[in-house]
């Protein structure tokens, strides 16, 4: 009885100020801007406050979680802000009217580069803002690899070399923003025709496709897979638990990417000022520097290191070697610049095409892949079953009639029949 | 005059209470699974079934619910194959150490499977403990398992080694209320051992194989927490839970919880007509003066052997717990065992708000559900034993309807049913996880309560009747005290269940400041770091709470416990 009343005085509601934040962030990320935002506001305004984080899932979930809410209550949900989830999903919410302005001082925003390699750091209306971005690559298991004699990934077209067989990890760029914009990038900065034999020929080496980018480090380390796609700061965190000499990560050559993990205000936020708060503070370099210094170092994290590159150019020299940021981004020069109307424009229909052409029909295409293995590799049996069904134009024409979910799942049909064909016909 | 103004007002008590008592039940499990049906069928103000057709044009639901089939028919199969010898042998062999055995082979009930997912990933992943002592140390395979390849496969193993426990003990009790005559009949007529097996045994054991067989297969089809620690979505249960948060722009979710509450209605319709006269598997008979003999050496060598390779392996993923429970993040890599050993992640679980706070979470929810279960559980029972109230049976059938109600189904009634009102889980999910849990128990309450009311002579019941008491103080008075033990089991196991429970956790439960104990678990499991190894050492002592409970409800019950795994 007495344990009882115990958690039930703890629970009793939370009195004074509050904000509620739903985000797709692991718990580090979680748990470092709670110390420092609680100490910041303290600091500001004299007072305590709570966060709140809900965390549906990944960053899809979280984005289905906030439309279904609005669909049931359209002037606002009850959360401040959402935190996280790659400029994909802030298009998405952008769109739709969930998300309100807020310009940051000006001071602060001068600061801010526009964009980076084609990708805008914030949203010119300032509906959203750009707290930290995070390259591309692929996480690989060293002692794994020795031991196999497999060679190292250079450039994205590698992932399809028939040696890698069973041995990479992926997730289903559906459920994953980090997955999508992986497979974007790889479109195109190999081109439209090359990038997609290159995606067919990673996802027959991929085992199985996962729902959420988070699993994929795990599976690395467990020795599941031999590498895995991943966004640049799960590589970091997974060699700083077991070892630089155990996980290796490696950005392939060609076009940099660097995606921004955004925040924005949402619609009906019940504490907005709250909320504007912070907002300036993640983009101060306070919280800046929670993004990209050692843990236990000065003005960093507590207890984890977040591994993520700064969007505030000038706070790389600031830290110094306090910064756990191994590579800075505007220090690179990129072979060209991503196109985030591209991949926006065409976002679901690459879902689509995905889906159809290689997860749906994983299996036929696995066996297809042995087949064409033990058959001697041949070049021009692989351009065949690896032609992507339609041209980039087309693409651009279908992606306007994709509104239509009768044509939609039409053409999804016709492409996973046509997939399956081909596969069948792989000798 | 007085008098029956007197009796009048206890009929009033009577009726009010069962009123109550129906109130309950209509909201909490009729309105839910109503609402359900009605939002899978009336679309945009009309009678539609295009949720339905497209549920079954849609492919990756096609082969959920063709997955979801596959993994029930493997683990009744399975777990069918190993408990069947040793329920045989156990029901009609005595033999030295025939408790210790009996014991042992129970032990997985303990271990909440979704938890022995974690165990289980570890040692047999591909570079796991596993792998790595066969490839690497003694050099046994030349080439790593690769066991995961079909997603299936985790997933069917975890839910055998879990569930044979319980086909165990139906079968077991099966043949043992078999009256020994009728087999000696068929071997005085010159049957043979087999023949008389197939002929006699088996099909007087049916209806308990069947029981065991529903319960399990029921299972293995709705089971949420096993598929969704093995990232396994293609599954029924993980189609529903990832349709929750879509409940209010996409209705299909309604449609394939329609689909599973149909499904299992079917299922126990079936077995209920197979089973034909057997009345709800309330407390049976005592069993006949059993036909036991003495096991010959061979047969307690086969027993011992057997039965130490299935607790063996069973204890697998119990291990994988442990040890992951225990090592230092990312010392355990390609390695056996883990390098280096930390008791860290226990103190962590003491020291964090949010494991803490789940823990008492999960003791509030867990310990107002128990009092429901008790009050409402003592109540009906005691209606329907004592009073012989009118419309008893229909009572009596809604309040074991849960034993058929799949975790997920009433969770999912519960988020679309409630959206919106003062109940809403996404506001504040504890009334509905306190009412769920209760819900879900309910029927073991009653059994358990039952059993106590059938157990103790109504004459003393009577005899307070006589003196003037009414029926309420008559109950909290003689009755309460006399069945107390019977209650305390039944109580025991439901706290230890609800503390424990999965489906329901893993769907009502949307924010960090509200989990219990199985979300909590699964939340870190998720996370990257030593995430994993604090849900692991989360799941070591849930573990050590099962076990104290069922040992205490052993204790108490006896020979029953049996009774409660049954249909």
């Amino acid at each position: 009885m007495g344990l009882m009343l115990l958690a039930g005085c703890r629970r009793r509601g939370i009195e004074g100020d509050q904000l509620i934040i739903i985000t797709p962030h692991w718990q580090g990320v979680v748990d470092e801007f709670t110390a420092a935002f609680e100490g910041y506001y303290l600091e500001k305004t004299g007072r305590p406050i709570t966060l709140e984080w809900l965390d549906q899932g990944g960053t899809a979930d979280d984005l289905r979680y906030v439309q279904s809410e609005f669909e049931r209550s359209p002037k606002g949900i009850g959360i401040d802000l959402f935190y996280g989830g790659g400029i994909d999903a802030f298009k998405v919410l952008h769109e739709s009217g969930f998300l309100v302005p807020f310009k940051l001082p000006d001071a602060l925003l001068e600061e801010i580069p526009a964009e980076l390699f084609g990708m805008p750091l914030y949203e010119a209306g300032h509906h959203w803002y750009g707290t930290a971005v995070s390259g591309f690559g692929v996480m690989y298991n060293k002692p794994l690899l020795e031991r196999q004699g497999l060679a190292q990934i250079g450039s994205w077209s590698d992932l399809a070399r028939p040696e890698y067989f069973g041995l990479i990890s992926a997730a289903d760029p559906g459920r994953s923003g980090t997955a999508h914009t992986m497979c974007e990038i790889i479109l195109q900065s190999e081109g439209w025709e090359e990038g997609f034999r290159t995606l067919v020929g990673m996802s027959a080496n991929t085992r199985k496709f996962s729902n959420t980018s988070s699993q994929i480090p795990k599976e690395v380390s467990s020795g599941e897979a031999v590498f895995g796609l991943a966004i640049d700061f799960y590589a970091y965190t997974e060699i700083d638990l077991v070892g630089e000499d155990k996980i290796g990560y490696v950005m392939p050559e060609g076009a940099v990417v660097y995606n921004p993990d955004p925040i924005g205000i949402l619609k009906g936020a019940p504490h907005r000022e709250i909320a504007e708060m912070f907002v300036e503070f993640v983009m101060s370099e306070a919280g800046q520097q929670i993004w990209m210094q050692r843990a236990a170092t000065p003005g960093g994290p507590l207890e984890q290191s977040l591994n993520r590159a700064s969007v505030l150019p000038g706070l790389y020299e600031k830290v110094g070697d306090r910064s756990v940021v191994r590579v800075n981004p505007f220090e690179l020069t990129s072979t060209q610049n991503y196109d985030p109307e591209k991949g926006s424009m065409r976002y679901t229909l690459i879902n689509d095409l995905i889906k159809a052409c290689m997860i749906e029909p994983h299996v036929e295409l696995k066996q297809a892949w042995q087949r064409w293995i033990t058959a001697g590799s041949d070049p021009e049996v692989f351009k065949r079953f690896t032609q992507a069904p339609v041209d980039e134009d087309a693409v651009e024409r279908l992606a306007e009639r994709w509104g239509d979910p009768a044509f939609r799942n039409e053409t999804i049909l016709e492409w996973k029949q046509n997939a399956v064909r081909l596969y069948r016909a792989v000798p | 005059m007085r008098e029956n103004k007197a009796r009048a007002r206890r009929s009033w008590g009577l009726y009010a209470t069962m009123a109550g008592l129906y109130a309950f039940l209509a909201v909490f499990l009729i309105w839910p699974i109503f609402y359900v049906f009605h939002q899978s069928v009336w679309i945009n103000g009309r009678f539609d079934l295009s949720f339905f057709r497209l549920m079954l044009l849609d492919e990756s639901l096609r082969q959920s619910i063709g997955n979801s089939f596959k993994i029930a028919v493997l683990v009744t199969f399975f777990t069918t194959l190993i408990s069947l010898p040793f329920a045989v042998a156990l029901a009609r062999l005595r033999f030295r150490g025939k408790s210790l055995l009996q014991g042992l082979l129970l032990v997985p009930l303990i271990m909440p499977p979704f938890v022995g997912a974690i165990g289980l990933r570890t040692i047999l992943s591909r570079s796991g403990s596993l792998n790595t002592l066969m490839v690497d140390v003694l050099k046994i395979w030349s080439q790593p398992m690769d066991w995961f390849e079909y997603g299936l496969v985790g997933v069917v193993l975890l839910e055998i080694l879990h569930l044979y426990p319980i086909m165990l003990l139906n079968l077991t009790a099966a043949i043992a209320n078999i009256d020994p005559a009728m087999e000696e009949a068929a071997s005085n007529l010159g049957a043979g051992r087999w023949r008389r097996f197939w002929s006699v045994t088996f099909p007087l054991m049916r209806p308990g194989y069947f029981a065991g067989s529903v319960i399990v297969f029921i299972w293995a089809f709705t089971d949420l927490g096993t598929p969704l620690m093995f990232d396994y979505r293609r599954v029924v249960p993980v189609q529903i839970f990832d349709r929750v948060k879509d409940v209010n722009t996409n209705p299909m979710g309604y449609a394939i919880v329609v689909f599973v509450v149909i499904l299992t209605a079917v299922i126990f319709g079936l077995s209920r007509w197979v089973m034909g006269g057997r009345h709800e598997g309330m407390m049976s008979r005592g069993h006949t003066s059993s036909a036991e003999r003495a096991a010959r050496g061979w047969e307690q060598t086969l027993l011992w052997v057997g039965g130490g390779l299935l607790i063996a392996v069973a204890l697998v993923p119990h291990m994988g717990v442990i040890m992951s429970s225990i090592s230092r993040p990312g010392s355990w890599f390609m390695t056996v065992l883990p390098q280096e050993w930390t008791l860290d992640h226990y103190r962590a679980v003491f020291d964090r708000p949010d494991t803490m706070g789940s823990i008492q979470n999960s003791l509030l929810y867990a310990s107002l559900s128990t009092v429901l279960d008790i009050v409402i559980g003592v109540l009906i029972a005691w209606l329907l034993v004592r009073k012989k109230v009118p419309t008893g049976a229909v009572l009596d059938t809604l309040a074991m309807m849960p034993l058929a109600l799949p975790g997920v189904v009433l969770a999912f009634g519960y988020v679309a049913t409630f959206a919106g009102t003062f109940l809403d889980p996404r506001r504040d999910p504890t009334a509905l996880l306190v009412i769920g849990y209760a819900v879900r128990r309910l029927p073991y309450m009653i059994r358990s309560a039952y059993a106590g009311f059938q157990q103790t002579s109504i004459t003393l019941e009577e005899a307070s009747a006589n003196m003037g008491a009414g029926p309420f103080r008559t109950l909290w008075r003689i009755t309460l005290p006399l069945v107390a033990a019977n209650l305390l089991a039944g109580a025991v196991l439901a706290f230890s269940f609800a503390m424990l429970e999965v489906s329901d956790s893993l769907i009502l439960a949307m924010q960090p400041r509200f989990y219990p104990i199985a979300k909590q678990i699964f939340s870190l499991y998720l996370r990257l770091g030593d995430g994993e190894n604090i849900a692991s050492a989360m799941g070591m002592l849930g573990m050590f709470l099962l076990t104290v409970s069922l040992l205490v409800a052993a204790k108490t019950l006896g020979k029953r416990m049996g009774q409660l795994f049954q249909s």
